[in-house]
């Protein structure tokens, strides 16, 4: 009864939650997520990360087409994915509000007079919180710092400061190798395929004037599209771009986040995206701009696809 | 997987339901975990609703009723049910309920690779346009969500917000920092993040009905 719990990789987690796993393995899990405490603490954990990485745009690839296609199937699914936007924004917008204090400096705790010290040695504690990013009121902890245990609190304040620099030359480095990644994922991902079949198209910036959509003429044996979308303007440094049914409620295709690209066209953003996703008919792109986790709409590229036989 | 059209709860649900009695022996079987019977029920009924939810089921929560209410009536009527894990029993009925709804469904499920083009299923993918930025809804999402933060105990207002927030290389410092803090192994605090957060959800599902 008390066999240890079985372990399983965020991976595998991830793909049982994008209907990726062979069917023995989803029963497993299925069985694991609901009789398992661990597994299912795990299971929830991962999905509720996977969500996370959606809604601040971090699923890219397969990762996303699975998630757009499969998970985002079901109303509760749904409200997780609103949920997980209403948690990004309240964060970006208290990130905002409290901007990163300096770090006090311990010898202004240790040379103030000793009235003074409680008090000061309080505030860096919030001070070295804050900075760190990862404030948590602990009821029995504030109930130590009133009692007055100034010893206690110095060695908290050492401990903290200790991981408060550690932690912050690790998000230094850790955003460095974001930044990197970031762009190897936009090159990758915008890479054109060697070897793919692939048809170019530039779209120019959607004018007020009343213009038949643009025609895209699609070969039959072309397996990727190169699109190049002109922008007007670029007010945001990175932008997502959405190709919507004709109706606007379908989703069929969406990029990773986009950095505007200078070219002969001026400023464009360069999609690549398999062929596959569009028949005969209407479609638009929607592009919005990304600031600060909100989407702002930029603009709407009506046009056309005819497929050749 | 996917059934067709609206079940309704009427449908999902038998018309048995547990007597006070019954549901707290029903709870006091169910209690093999961690929490109060309470907790042990509702933790069971989210793990059973998300169950229904990966097998794309309409109505995943009135299956996880169905499911609870079948195994309560059972201990009801046989006084008693043989099995080690309360769990895992639940996790075979449910299963049962699963192909049965499956049966009910007007059309047979079929796995969304197998659907008709995503034109005829524009219902299903909705979350583009209900992702537009700085709604109405979104800013009262947020006021309901601010709301409910402000509902938690002090403790888990903080742990859900460290707990969540930053990007995913970050986070996983940041977690280990938290642990360490609240005196928790790795797993025992992903299982309180993960109930703090199901908690905020209902609650923000709640409000959002309720304005």
């Amino acid at each position: 009864m008390n066999s240890p719990s079985p372990e399983f990789e965020e991976r595998t987690l991830m793909r049982c939650l994008l209907g990726l796993l062979p069917e023995a393995e989803q029963e497993r899990l299925d069985s694991l997520s609901v009789s398992d405490d661990t597994v299912a603490a795990s299971l929830c954990d991962a999905e509720n990360d996977l969500v996370d990485a959606y809604v601040r745009g971090n699923l890219a690839g397969e990762d996303l087409d699975r998630f757009m296609t499969h998970y985002l199937i079901g109303e509760r699914r749904r409200r997780k994915v609103l949920f997980a936007e209403s948690l990004l924004k309240l964060e970006k917008e208290r990130e905002r509000v409290t901007p990163l204090p300096q770090v006090a400096p311990r010898a202004a705790v240790t040379k103030r007079p000793a009235g003074s010290t409680r008090w000061m040695a309080w505030a860096a504690v919030v001070v070295v919180s804050v900075a760190a990013g990862t404030v948590v009121f602990d009821d029995l902890r504030l109930r130590q710092i009133l009692s007055g245990n100034t010893a206690a609190l110095r060695d908290e304040l050492k401990a903290q400061e200790a991981r408060s620099s550690a932690l912050s030359a690790q998000v230094s480095r850790l955003e460095g190798v974001m930044t990197d990644l970031e762009s190897a994922s936009r090159t990758a991902a915008n890479a054109e395929p060697l070897l793919a079949r692939v048809a170019s198209f530039v779209l120019s910036a959607p004018t007020r004037g009343i213009e038949a959509p643009p025609v895209l003429t699609v070969p039959s044996d072309v397996e990727q599209l190169s699109v190049r979308l002109k922008l007007e303007e670029t007010e945001f440094a990175r932008y997502r771009v959405s190709l919507k049914s004709p109706a606007g409620q379908t989703v069929l295709w969406q990029s990773p986040r986009l950095a505007p690209e200078r070219g002969r066209h001026g400023a464009v953003l360069k999609l690549n995206l398999p062929a596959e996703r569009v028949k005969n008919g209407a479609y638009r792109f929607d592009v919005v701009g990304l600031d600060h986790g909100q989407e702002q709409p930029v603009a709407s590229y009506a046009f056309n696809v005819r497929r050749e036989e | 997987m996917r059934g067709g059209g609206v079940i309704s709860r009427s449908r999902h649900k038998q018309d048995w339901l547990p007597s006070a009695e019954t549901f707290q022996r029903f709870l006091e079987w169910l209690d093999a975990g961690g929490g109060t019977p309470a907790e042990r029920y509702l933790e069971i009924r989210r793990r059973l609703a998300g169950y229904f939810d990966r097998k794309h089921c309409l109505g995943a929560d009135d299956l996880a009723d169905e499911t609870l209410n079948r195994v309560a009536r059972r201990l009801e009527e046989e006084g008693a049910i043989d099995a080690d894990a309360p769990a895992q029993y639940c996790y075979s009925v449910a299963k049962f309920v699963f192909f049965e709804y499956l049966r009910r469904s007007d059309r047979s499920a079929v796995p969304y690779d197998e659907m008709p083009s995503p034109e005829t299923t524009a219902p299903v993918l909705q979350i583009a346009d209900e992702r537009e930025p700085e709604s109405e809804e979104g800013a009262r999402r947020l006021k309901c969500l601010e709301q409910c933060l402000d509902k938690l105990p002090a403790a888990d207002h903080g742990l859900i917000l460290a707990y969540y927030s930053g990007e995913r290389s970050i986070k996983i410092e940041q977690r280990r920092e938290l642990a360490a803090r609240f005196d928790l192994t790795p797993n025992a605090l992903a299982i309180r993040a993960c109930r703090i957060r199901s908690k905020l959800e209902e609650c923000v599902s709640a409000c959002m009905g309720k304005e």
